[in-house]
């Protein structure tokens, strides 16, 4: 058997107990926790228990039975860690814990799988007592007050959300303008996951502002950053309920301590011990096991609002569930018109209250008028739809000629401030309707049965106008013209045309201002003529005079093409200028033209011809050349 | 000869029973005078299938409807006798007295639309065309040099007019070209499907605007601005192709 060595006595002596007494306590503390939150509590309140197990295991804790106290499962979150490589899993189980009766009782250990928690002693006073044991409680184990302070600590790094209301009791119905305020802590980066939403089916949350004022505000000696949304609360059944409001948020928290152990139990608290607002399955963002990103739901901290039912007595007969402060007024357009002209009566309620959920009567058929269903429309004045007025606009029809009057409406309201009901009335409103003057007037007054007959065609037995005695001009279709291909045909054509007429122009105008085109252009002018006198010779029998052309023509298609003057293409320039293959025949028609032209020789008619195909046949290679 | 004669008297009696056997609008006419308004419908139905739409006798097929008591397929009628001859007195006053007995209030339309509606949207499609026409030939008599400068730019002067208060007469009156009537009580889905949501109702001799169609529904817009779809079935458009 060796003796150890120096080197591993060292290890096994001193580094190991070293090693294993500094690791002891992060595994002791880390398999299975349980803290109460706060410890001690008074009959009506409530605490938070909390158990928090690391590790594999997975077991549901089975919570005993505490005479005196109730205990109910509230939530659960999962979250994991990971130093250094090393990745722990902390499962935590939060409960509800209320007492029926004051006095000191003691939550047994719990078993949780193959772990045990320490007992845990919790104190509950009186209601109201303020509790003396919360200063001078117990000293827990240390392992508990470590957690209890770090959760204290979370607890006020965590956003608020407060609600600030112009009174404390509504109306059911009643709309008033409030103010969210949610307070995030200085240092800690926040960041909004999602729209601040109304839940619940108490309150209703309108006209919420869409973007938040973002301020700073010293609460004691902590600075906030404050996110504040302008709204509109409306009861709307009677009793006592908080607030629902929800705000979907994550806050990064930086931690100062360098020990794992906190680390660990801070993030294994993280979600269970802070705030029941934490969401289940928290998002952990871990920076060098420094920061510690969580999402939470922050809802507001408020205490609950009574809701007044309205008052059964003196509820006016016409009430229809408006509620604020309202004024009304009637008017008719036109203030005047014949018998069967629609008029339409627009009654406004105009004020500061629940503006789109209030009706209101409206005119009835009578002898006089003929009503139609009446059309609302609400203009808000302001963003938040608190103050604006409806519109009730109702068609009605004159029966009669005369004077005549639609009667006033009533409209009643509740007014929470004054907390009694009014109701206002508008006046009733003369009108002069003259008789109808024919077509729908008086077809209308047929069907009144009050009013005069009688149309610019006539009318029947029934008041109709009488029917048509001719067919009159016909059409194969009602569509309109503007769906058949030749009407867009007939539309584009004169845009085409003018384009074309107004390119032609142009284009003309520009060869007129050209000098070489202008050049070219009497050339061809000149050929064209020559060639008519060379016919006209021809006929004749004028020899003379027909080769005399047929050298102009000649000169003129030769100067046109290489660009000379026509009285210098000669023989000579012929010779100097074409290849001999082209320019013999060109010289033999010059040398005859001379002979006729100076020679006085004369050649007979099928000789002229023959010499009239050569010139033609040579005015031709060159135009093509 | 003997063949022939009766053979000629065969073919004038073939004339004669086919003539007789013709829609009439006297015939109609008659039958409208006498209360057979049923006859009186089919009669005009017929003529207008054989001869094309006219307003006269769409009018009078709208007042048999009416004194028939459906309004609905009345106002349909008076609707599309409008098109044909948008400032007749007597039409609108029968429309109006066809809307009263459906319970439809009169739709009540702003003076510029009012303006506008006394000419067809055809008549202003007309206009236009003219106008692009003198305009053009205008614009090319300009570029042409040459006296009657003068004339030239008042013919560009109105034609350009014309255009103007053509084109904005058939703006306005653009949506009259998806008018149609609802026949027949209705009810306003969200979606084109019998098993959709309900959005409203709508009553029959209603006049609604055609927005769009899928399989077997038709989505309107109501004169309020409510929009879903009904049964295509329900909803007859004015602007129709054929009687």
């Amino acid at each position: 058997m060796k003796s150890p060595t120096p080197c591993r006595w060292f290890i096994r002596a001193v580094l190991l107990p070293a090693l294993l007494a500094g690791l002891a306590p992060v595994w002791a503390s880390s398999r299975v926790t349980m803290t109460l939150d706060p410890p001690t509590f008074d009959v009506g309140e409530a605490s938070q228990l909390t158990i928090v197990i690391s590790g594999d295991e997975d077991a549901v804790p089975i919570i005993p039975h505490v005479s005196g106290l109730v205990i109910n499962p509230e939530g659960q979150s999962t979250s994991i860690q990971q130093i250094n490589g090393a990745v722990t899993t902390y499962f935590a189980r939060t409960y509800r814990v209320t007492a029926t009766q004051e006095g000191t009782f003691t939550i047994p250990s719990i078993r949780i799988g193959s772990l045990t928690t320490a007992p845990l002693t919790v104190r509950v006073g009186a209601p109201g007592s303020a509790n003396p044991a919360r200063s001078g409680q117990q000293a827990a184990p240390q392992d508990r007050t470590t957690a209890t302070d770090v959760a204290a600590a979370l607890r006020a790094a965590m956003p608020m959300m407060k609600v600030i209301l112009p009174t404390s009791r509504l109306y059911v119905g009643e709309l008033v303008p409030i103010q969210i305020k949610v307070y995030f802590k200085e240092g800690v980066s926040p960041r909004l996951e999602g729209p601040l939403v109304a839940v619940g089916d108490a309150f209703t949350v309108s006209g919420l502002d869409k973007q938040a004022t973002q301020t700073e505000e010293l609460v004691g000696v902590t600075r906030y950053a404050v996110l504040t949304w302008n709204a509109v609360l409306g009861a709307l059944k009677s009793g006592s309920y908080p607030i629902g409001l929800e705000l979907p948020a994550s806050v990064s928290v930086q931690l100062h301590a360098s020990d794992a152990d906190v680390a660990a139990r801070l993030r294994a608290l993280f979600g269970t011990a802070a705030s029941s607002a934490f969401m289940d399955e928290p998002d952990l963002d871990e920076m060098f096991g420094r920061v510690i990103r969580k999402s939470v739901t922050v809802k507001p901290d408020a205490p609950p609002v009574t809701v007044l039912p309205l008052p059964a007595a003196g509820r006016p007969a016409d009430f229809s569930g408006a509620v604020g402060q309202f004024e009304i007024t009637g008017e008719l357009a036109p203030r005047s018109g014949a018998v069967g002209d629609p008029l339409t009566f627009k009654l406004t309620v105009s004020g500061r209250g629940n503006l789109s959920r209030i009706s209101s009567e409206v005119l009835h058929d009578s002898p006089q008028w003929r009503t139609y269903r009446a059309d609302s429309k609400v203009t808000a004045d302001d963003e938040s739809g608190l103050k604006g007025f409806k519109t009730f606009s109702q068609p009605v029809v004159p029966l009669q000629a005369g004077q005549l009057t639609l009667p006033g409406l009533s409209f009643s309201y509740f007014d929470p401030e004054a907390e009694r009901y009014v109701t206002r009335q508008t006046a009733p409103i003369r009108v002069m309707i003259t008789p109808g003057a024919g077509g729908p007037q008086s077809a209308v007054a047929g069907q009144g049965g009050a009013g005069p007959t009688g149309g610019a065609q006539g009318a029947g037995a029934d008041a109709l106008a009488a029917d048509a005695a001719a067919t009159g001009g016909v059409s194969r279709s009602l569509e309109s013209v503007l769906w058949r291909p030749w009407f867009m045909g007939a539309a584009l054509a004169p845009v085409i045309l003018m384009m074309a007429a107004v390119t032609a122009i142009r284009r003309q105008r520009r060869r007129a201002g050209d000098p070489a085109l202008r050049r070219q252009a009497a050339h061809r002018t000149a050929v064209r003529i020559n060639l008519e006198h060379m016919a006209s010779a021809l006929d004749r029998g004028d020899s003379a005079a027909f080769f005399a052309a047929a050298r102009r023509a000649l000169q003129e298609r030769l100067a046109e093409r290489w660009q000379v003057s026509a009285d210098s293409v000669d023989p000579q320039w012929v010779a100097g200028t074409l290849p001999p293959e082209h320019g013999a025949p060109l010289q033999a028609i010059f040398a005859m033209a001379d002979k006729a032209v100076y020679g006085a020789e004369s050649l007979g008619p099928q000789a002229l011809q023959e010499w009239e195909r050569r010139v033609l046949e040579q005015l031709k290679r060159l135009e093509s050349a | 000869m003997r063949i022939r004669a009766p053979g000629l008297v065969l073919l004038v009696a073939a004339a004669l029973g086919a003539w007789a056997g013709q829609p009439s609008f006297d015939a109609a006419r008659r039958a409208a005078a006498v209360g057979d308004y049923r006859t009186a419908i089919q009669e005009y139905q017929q003529l207008l299938e054989r001869s094309g739409f006219s307003a006269p006798v769409l009018f009078n097929l709208g007042n048999a409807w009416l004194r028939m008591g459906n309004p609905a397929r009345a106002i349909l009628d008076y609707e599309r006798a409008l098109v044909l001859a948008p400032g007749s007195a007597a039409i609108q006053a029968n429309l109006a007295a066809a809307q009263q007995r459906a319970g439809i209030a009169p739709t009540a339309a702003g003076p510029w639309l009012q303006a506008a509606r006394h000419f067809s949207f055809d008549t202003y499609l007309w206009v236009c065309l003219a106008a692009i026409w003198v305009l053009c030939v205008a614009l090319v008599l300009l570029s042409v040099d040459g006296s009657g400068r003068r004339l030239t730019r008042a013919l560009i002067l109105v034609s350009v007019l014309m255009l103007c208060v053509g084109a904005d007469a058939a703006v306005l009156c653009w949506p009259d070209l998806y008018r149609a009537v609802v026949q027949e009580p209705a009810v306003l889905h969200l979606a084109p499907a019998q098993s959709a949501a309900t959005g409203g109702t709508l009553a029959a001799g209603e006049v609604v605007w055609l927005q769009d169609r899928f399989g077997a529904f038709t989505l309107v817009r109501t004169a309020d601005g409510h929009v879903g779809w009904v049964d295509d079935t329900t909803v007859l458009p004015v602007r129709v192709s054929r009687p």
